[in-house]
């Protein structure tokens, strides 16, 4: 467990987990999301096109809903790449840590004594690209952490591992 | 590793207790649509046969709630039944629950019967509601959930106190009085009256007069040369007065009214706080459920050095008296607050701990919030109605001070294993939680943040949800932020578990 720290693309982006491996999630994801991106952008486009068609704009026909794709599919393209780089995660002996954001930065610490449930999700999307998301859940007020984007078997050996953790109840 | 989960809770037969509700909410249910209907039927708005029909039918649900109610509490387990067309039943294993209150409105008070709620982990509402339990159940219940309780606290070495303990406390009729145990509060009218004076309803009453009399008074000069006779400058300053008074008089007989014969009783390891004048509650938390505990100061108690007291305890349903919930002391000076917080967590250093102040960076954030605050009104006021728009420039002068006691409200400290942070502009909050009580925990930073070299670290606890966003040291660099991080992730996985070793003296 105590590997040296992989080197991150932002110096300025230390992880705290200091002695963990942090791991990347599974690459897949990327696609994963690029999908889900893909969709709003098309919903949005559509709307724009509607919207182009019934008031008819200075601009040339087309023009505009043009545009909402072209920035759309941009801002996709960038925030998954951002998004994936960030992403990092360490399941240690005792503790899990994960850090994402692409604009607020988050790194969670999630002690596995202190896991009330965990749950695996997997939507249609994910069931496509054979994934599944890990949900865990401490006691605290809201969800503590969610692991996106794992191999369906990956997900499960995690679910299993951290169920079998023998949890602290004395302070709830 | 979890004792708790082990020792079955053990509860002699004779603590088996179940049955209906009290009859009495026969009457107690549909007296929600006894008044409106009265009212409707007083000024003439429905017929007196369509009032009937409604009361009949509002009654003769009470009738078909009431027989399909039952609770009933049996091997450290309480289940409650109800419903007509679905069924529902609710099980909640006693060693979930964080809380039991005990609440008589003026309607139970008429019947001398008692609403009981009991908050558990999770979920949004109140857990278990039996809306009227004659006065003697309620307490045979509570008695047995706090007993089941205990016997089902872990053991720890050396501790004989481990037995069941049997003496119940009798419902204080007038609320406080009859209550064994250590009296740590007792409020006085006078400090009620201060209280009410000094309560965020009058912050708020006066932060709006100010602002509508601000906004009239720009307007003046029009409404002036409209209607001279109707608004003179006299009459509006003497208009904001009297709603100013009105709303402190309000505000004064609201609070003495809620906070009545208010009292805070420790007795062994569990709170009690009893208080109200029309309707009376005794509220019950096991100390070990005391998840953190909080010092509040708003604008006006700041000046004054007056606090609250708050405790944080999971499961509460939020919403309706979010502002009296977990009110330990409804006011009293700094000193008297930071004491008890030292004694109710077993840590008396706390009570003077010096807090760390944040980075200058910290300040220059809230002074760049500052400059967009004023600029942009400005050049908005300033583009529209050219030079004397520039008069929004006087914004700067609030938004600079807020800026700086943003600034110096933060702060965050640690003594005894208990944490200290300290945040808040109108409402400064000072949050002592033990490392112990940590659930989990996260650093965040923002853009903004991270070029400034900043981040949060937030604490995160079981507690209920309200206006309150939760423990978090706010703005530390973020060296140290990611130090106290990597420490206290250590501390937690190290099962520091220092609740175990709270109040149990």
């Amino acid at each position: 467990m105590e590997a040296a720290v992989p080197a991150t693309q932002d110096p300025q982006d230390r992880d705290a987990a200091g002695s963990a491996t942090l791991v990347p999630l599974n690459p897949r994801v990327r696609r994963l999301w690029w999908a889900r991106g893909a969709i709003v952008v098309l919903q949005v486009s559509v709307v724009a096109a509607a919207i182009d068609w019934v008031v008819d704009p200075p601009t040339p026909r087309g023009l505009v809903p043009l545009g909402v794709a072209v920035l759309g599919a941009a801002v996709v393209a960038v925030s998954v790449r951002l998004r994936y780089a960030r992403w990092r995660y360490a399941v240690r002996e005792a503790d899990l840590w994960i850090r994402s954001g692409v604009l607020w930065v988050t790194v969670s610490v999630i002690p596995l004594s202190r896991l009330q449930f965990v749950d695996t999700r997997q939507g249609p999307l994910d069931r496509f690209f054979r994934l599944s998301s890990l949900v865990v859940h401490t006691a605290a007020l809201g969800t503590s952490g969610k692991l996106p984007g794992l191999d369906v078997e990956e997900a499960e050996r995690l679910r299993e591992r951290l169920a079998r953790v023998e949890v602290d109840v004395a302070g709830i | 590793m979890s004792p708790a989960s082990e020792a079955a809770p053990v509860i002699p037969a004779a603590q088996e207790l179940g049955g209906r509700l009290h009859p009495a909410v026969l009457v107690i249910w549909p007296f929600s649509q006894i008044v409106p209907l009265a009212i409707l039927l007083l000024t003439d708005t429905v017929a007196a046969a369509f009032a009937g029909v409604a009361l009949a039918l509002a009654i003769a649900s009470g009738v078909v709630r009431y027989l399909r109610f039952s609770w009933r509490l049996a091997e450290g387990i309480l289940v409650i039944e109800q419903g007509l067309v679905s069924r529902r039943r609710r099980v909640i294993p006693i060693e979930r629950i964080q809380s039991v209150d005990l609440v008589r409105r003026v309607r139970h008070r008429i019947f001398g019967v008692v609403e009981v709620r009991i908050e558990a982990v999770g979920g949004s509402d109140t857990e278990g509601k039996l809306d009227a339990l004659s006065v003697a159940d309620a307490e045979r219940l509570r008695a047995a959930l706090l007993a089941a309780r205990r016997t089902a606290r872990p053991a720890r070495p050396g501790d004989a106190a481990a037995t069941v303990d049997t003496a119940t406390v009798a419902y204080p009729e007038a609320p406080g009085d009859a209550a064994a145990g250590e009296q740590l509060v007792a409020m006085r009218p006078a400090q009620l009256v201060l209280a009410g004076l000094t309560g965020g309803r009058v912050g708020v009453a006066v932060a709006l007069l100010g602002a509508a009399q601000q906004l009239l008074g720009e307007r003046l000069g029009r409404l002036f040369t409209d209607l001279p006779q109707r608004f003179s400058p006299a009459a509006l300053v003497g208009l904001g007065a009297g709603l100013l008074l009105a709303s402190f008089v309000l505000s004064v007989i609201v609070t003495t009214v809620a906070y009545w014969e208010f009292r805070l009783v420790r007795d062994d390891d569990e709170l009690r706080v009893s208080r109200g004048l029309l309707e009376q509650r005794l509220d019950t938390i096991p100390l070990r459920r005391v998840q953190a505990l909080r010092i509040e100061q708003n604008l006006l108690r700041r000046p004054l050095s007056l606090a609250a007291v708050k405790v944080d305890v999971a499961g509460k349903a939020g919403g309706d008296d979010t502002r009296s919930a977990g009110l330990l002391l409804p006011l009293g000076t700094l000193n008297q607050a930071q004491t008890l917080v030292g004694a109710l967590l077993a840590t008396p250093t706390v009570a003077d701990v010096t807090l760390r102040p944040m980075p200058r960076a910290a300040l220059r954030r809230r002074l760049s919030r500052a400059a967009v605050v004023t600029v942009a009104p400005t050049a908005v006021a300033g583009g529209f109605l050219g030079p004397p728009g520039l008069l929004a420039l006087l914004i700067a002068v609030p938004a600079v001070l807020g800026a700086r006691s943003a600034y110096q409200a933060l702060g965050e400290g640690e003594a005894g294993g208990v944490l200290v942070t300290r945040s808040g502009l109108l409402v400064r909050r000072t949050a002592y939680v033990p490392v112990g009580n940590l659930q989990s925990l996260a650093l965040t930073a923002s853009p903004f943040q991270r070029r400034a070299g900043l981040a949060t670290v937030e604490l995160q606890i079981p507690r209920s949800p309200g206006v309150w966003g939760g423990p978090q040291l706010l703005d530390v660099e973020r060296d140290r932020a990611e130090t106290v991080l990597r420490r206290l992730a250590a501390e937690l996985v190290r099962g520091v578990r220092r609740s175990d070793e709270l109040h149990l003296t």
